[in-house]
């Protein structure tokens, strides 16, 4: 047994008052001088062990009272039947009703969505549990646990709202587990519903065994009930894309886009898009095959205007809310480089790798060397020779350290240089052996510099030759390598930037880099990458946006498509604009996941905390049959148990009925 | 009648409105002076008895020589002699009489109250009064005397007696039983706290003498309904015994005892024809004297 209030045990010594009342009573009485002793002698003879068997009991009677007030003031807990007897209803209830915008299928028809299904059939279980338990409203968008004085409170205040945002379970469940242990509750149940939602759960995420832990260390163990709704009953289509395609540093009149349709079915169907960039409407058609399709168009914007934003649209289906995908248009970038190189002809080939897909009139500057800081506007420096040493050195590294990039090229100097700076540096010119070369053959293509493009196509990286390399010494993140497992490009993180290393020319004695089908795009995605710090961030997830200005109100931020007056950029998709600048908010991408979980596969996870599933058809708070180790609170029990033992305490120290011998031959 | 010094237990209000009364004896008695009491003693009066046939030896003075005159044949005359009562006041003395509780008046208070009336009343009327109080530790015997003085000296002997020591009645009826020859009336007054195996034979051994025996059972109402509420230290009024009780746990046993011990004083008294007559301390007795002698006036003949 675990105690809630251990500390009232402290007064278990109160147990000793009872018995000292009892000596000191027995010490106390008054003095009768008796004729009828005979009697008297017989009775106490006749009664003694009778006599002391009553005041043993009654002595019993007033300790156990002392002590079962002691255990209901220290709020016991126990699992088992007894748990359950004396338990009952829970201290506290946490309602968590998935709010993330998957949860708002069946919405788009005349059938309930899931979540109003789900508070339907939470508000009608809670009837039972209102008077005598707590409610707690954890918030899945915000994780907040408030607790609230009625259902009606909680329903009015956030589950009226529907959101776009996504649910993450574990982070709602350690927000409940922190709740608990802040505010010492009782035998708790967490009601959850949700369509189950893979992506929402991460059922394989190692922090799961975490959550379970705790759950179970607590001293009160609290229960789970799921109410799993289905979250593939109605069909559905939805939109989603990364970002416009290679938006580079801006587009003039051709905006190519390129979003996914997600179905969770793997019918074969045709469906009609609408695309919308500002006022301006174009209607498409999209051919689904299974359950993803990729869907690439070009938005073509004739005439002066700037198009700020793109709305791709499906018709209503299943789930309205993942209907529509919200693009804003980036403006032009125009990126300062500069370029330190010891050997002009080199320093060329970088600056025209440099200019191919920038705007016009970028500034570049070409140089053999930095006599003094770099501006605080430029997007990178590209450095090719000998690494620096004293001021140059200090400039580079404070430029890095406040968020610049910065591409290191090796020097072609055969002497060996030991300088090194960002903890790398190069070793000495290597040469292939003869008639042979060194190649590439490992680089991730998932992200970063060498990602395949856009399309899903490798950079041909593997496709290079090279005669020359200086192994590169350093305590970065490899991102591209040889056969032999050397770096030709790694990664340094420094303060709010980094740095890129190359360990390679792009010069015919040194390798084929030049042809420029690797270095050229390399050098794009980096500098893309480095212009990408003076822009403020434009795609933002639901959920997911927070103020970044402290004179900025979340009012402040009006929605420009669709006008829906109320609309909250933290919670609903759409485009949002304060003053000149624009957002666009989607769902997160997780949202889109057709994968769900059934209730078995929480059991695993979840066993130590007496985990019920049950469909959304069914109350959740059927009992479950392993349901036998519900921990509760015994308070309840004690209290009564004090009743009892002081009514027993009363009827022992009651006195007889009022008998005594009759005076009828009074007189006679 | 002398003039009666005031003693604390003696109302002569009662004893004057119970004047009027006469205390009769059930049975015959023995006495020296002529009363209104019967006597055994045939031929000594004027009181016209019964006839009876004459058997040789009989007194010829008492032979009725009208009714031989008128009818030939022998008839005895028998007359029935009034003689005045030899009654003796038996208190006992023991310590449990002097249990008061939260009264004013012991026992042995009261059965001096009742006692001096009925000793007044049968002095009146020209009886001789005895009394004999006794305890293990002191007795106090006076004779039977119609002396009206008499009556102060009881007095006097009641009211100096301290009550204390065991209960003795039993040997002091023997003792009585065998000094007193001729019949009387014996009024014993006693909470009877004391073995009734001992007392029942002296009992029948006054009884056995031809004695009229009346029993005042003066007892307390604390004794009866044995009220307490606190945990109470009794001490023994004739003993050293002392017991720490809670009363509300004895008080069953204790009452299921003494009711026991009643019943069976109820029923051996009756089963020898002596008179029980139960009086509580501080009750009204002038009512229970008043029912005592009226009964007897009722059943004397």
């Amino acid at each position: 047994m675990s105690f809630l209030q251990p500390e009232i045990l402290f007064g278990l010594p109160l147990l000793l008052v009872p018995i000292l009342i009892h000596l000191l009573n027995r010490r106390r009485y008054r003095i009768e001088d008796w004729g009828a002793m005979q009697f008297l002698i017989q009775a106490t003879r006749a009664s003694t062990s009778r006599a002391k068997l009553k005041q043993i009991l009654i002595l019993m009677m007033r300790t156990l009272a002392v002590l079962m007030l002691i255990f209901f003031l220290s709020r016991p807990l126990a699992g088992g039947w007894v748990g359950q007897l004396g338990g009952g209803k829970p201290d506290t209830v946490f309602m968590v009703i998935d709010r993330s915008a998957s949860m708002e299928l069946g919405g788009g028809s005349e059938l309930k969505s899931l979540r109003e299904q789900a508070i339907q059939t939470f508000e009608k279980a809670f009837e039972l549990y209102q008077k005598d338990s707590n409610l707690v409203w954890v918030d899945t968008v915000s994780s907040e646990v408030i607790p609230v004085d009625s259902f009606d409170t909680m329903k009015n205040e956030w589950l009226s709202e529907v959101t776009d945002t996504t649910t993450s379970f574990p982070l709602v469940m350690m927000q409940i587990y922190d709740w608990i242990q802040k505010n010492s509750v009782g035998i708790s149940e967490v009601w959850i519903a949700s369509d189950l939602q893979v992506s929402n759960w991460q059922l394989d995420d190692s922090i799961w065994e975490e959550i379970s832990k705790k759950f179970e260390d607590l001293p009160q163990k609290v229960s789970l009930k799921v109410l799993a709704m289905d979250g593939t009953k109605s069909a559905n289509v939805g939109v989603i894309s990364n970002s416009l395609i290679d938006s580079g540093f801006g587009f003039s009149d051709e905006i190519p886009i390129r979003v996914s349709f997600i179905q969770n079915s793997i019918d074969d169907k045709t469906i009609p898009v609408e695309i919308r960039a500002d006022e301006a409407t174009y209607q498409s058609e999209v051919e689904l095959a299974g359950e993803r399709t990729i869907w690439r168009q070009t938005v073509s914007v004739s005439g002066e205007k700037t198009v700020p934003w793109i709305n791709v649209s499906l018709p209503d289906d299943g789930n309205i809310h993942d209907n529509n995908y919200y693009f804003i248009v980036p403006p032009e970038i125009q990126p300062k480089v500069i370029i330190v190189s010891e050997e002009q002809e080199i320093g060329s080939i970088i600056q025209a790798a440099v200019s191919v897909g920038i705007p016009k009139d970028s500034p570049i500057y070409l140089k053999t060397s930095l006599d003094e800081a770099p501006e605080a506007d430029t997007s990178i420096i590209i450095w090719q020779g000998a690494l620096p040493q004293a001021d140059t050195a200090g400039y580079l590294v404070d430029f890095v350290e406040s968020g610049g990039s910065l591409l290191f090229l090796p020097s072609t100097d055969e002497r060996v240089v030991t300088r090194e700076i960002f903890d790398t540096r190069w070793n000495e010119i290597q040469l292939a052996e003869e008639s042979q070369y060194f190649a590439i053959n490992n680089w991730d293509q998932q992200s970063g510099p060498v990602a395949k493009t856009a399309e899903g196509f490798s950079l041909p990286l593997d496709k290079n030759n090279f005669l020359k390399r200086r192994i590169l010494q350093s305590s970065g993140s490899s991102i591209v390598q040889f056969t032999d497992e050397m770096s030709f490009l790694l990664q340094t993180r420094n303060g709010k930037g980094r740095t890129y290393w190359m360990s390679s020319l792009p010069i015919t004695d040194w390798s084929t880099l030049g042809q420029g089908f690797s270095f050229v795009p390399i050098l794009q995605r980096i500098l893309v990458e480095a212009s990408g710090r003076f822009v403020a961030p434009v795609q933002i997830e639901a959920g997911r946006f927070f103020l970044d200005d402290e004179n900025v109100s979340l009012s402040d931020w009006r929605p420009v498509f669709p006008q829906i007056i109320g609309m909250n950029p933290q919670l609903q998709s759409g485009v949002y604009k304060n003053g000149e600048r624009l957002i666009a908010v989607n769902p997160p991408t997780e949202e889109f996941g057709t994968n769900f979980y059934n209730g078995g596969d929480l059991k695993p996870l979840l066993g130590a905390m007496d985990l019920t599933v049950v469909n959304a058809e069914t109350k959740p708070t059927g009992n479950d049959q392993d349901n036998n180790e519900l921990q509760s609170e015994l308070w309840k029990i004690f209290l009564l148990s004090m009743i009892v033992f002081l009514g027993l305490e009363s009827f022992f120290t009651l006195p007889p009925s009022q008998t005594s011998v009759s005076n009828e031959r009074i007189g006679a | 009648m002398p003039e009666i010094v005031p003693t604390p237990f003696f109302d002569p209000e009662i004893a004057s409105r119970l004047s009027g009364f006469a205390l009769q004896a059930r049975e015959a008695k023995e006495g020296t002076m002529s009363g209104i009491h019967k006597s055994p003693h045939r031929g000594a009066s004027v009181e016209f008895s019964e006839y009876r046939d004459y058997v040789p030896g009989d007194d010829l003075r008492r032979l009725d020589w009208r009714v031989f005159a008128k009818t030939d044949r022998f008839y005895m005359k028998e007359f029935e002699a009034e003689t005045n009562l030899r009654s003796y006041f038996v208190l006992d003395g023991s310590g449990s009489m002097s249990y008061r509780g939260d009264l004013k008046d012991s026992k042995f208070d009261h059965a001096r109250r009742l006692s001096s009336i009925l000793s007044y009343v049968l002095l009146r009327q020209g009886d001789a009064i005895g009394l004999n109080i006794s305890n293990s530790e002191e007795a106090t015997e006076l004779p039977s005397l119609r002396r009206p003085s008499h009556l102060q000296e009881i007095f006097h002997s009641m009211a100096k007696f301290e009550c204390s020591g065991e209960n003795t009645l039993a040997e002091s009826l023997h003792k009585l039983a065998d000094t007193s020859k001729r019949r009387g009336l014996f009024l014993i007054f006693s909470d009877f706290f004391c073995d009734l195996d001992a007392l029942m034979p002296a009992l029948q051994h006054l009884r056995h003498q031809k004695h009229e025996v009346a029993l005042f059972e003066i007892l307390h109402p604390q004794e009866l309904n044995f009220d307490f509420s606190k945990s109470t230290r009794f001490r023994d009024l004739e003993g050293p015994t002392e017991l720490v009780v809670e009363p509300s746990i004895v008080k069953k046993e204790y009452l299921k005892f003494l009711n026991h011990h009643l019943e069976q004083l109820q029923s051996a008294t009756s089963r020898h024809h002596l008179e029980l007559i139960r009086s509580l301390v501080e009750s009204e007795y002038e009512q229970q004297l008043v029912k005592f002698i009226t009964s007897r006036m009722n059943k004397s003949g």
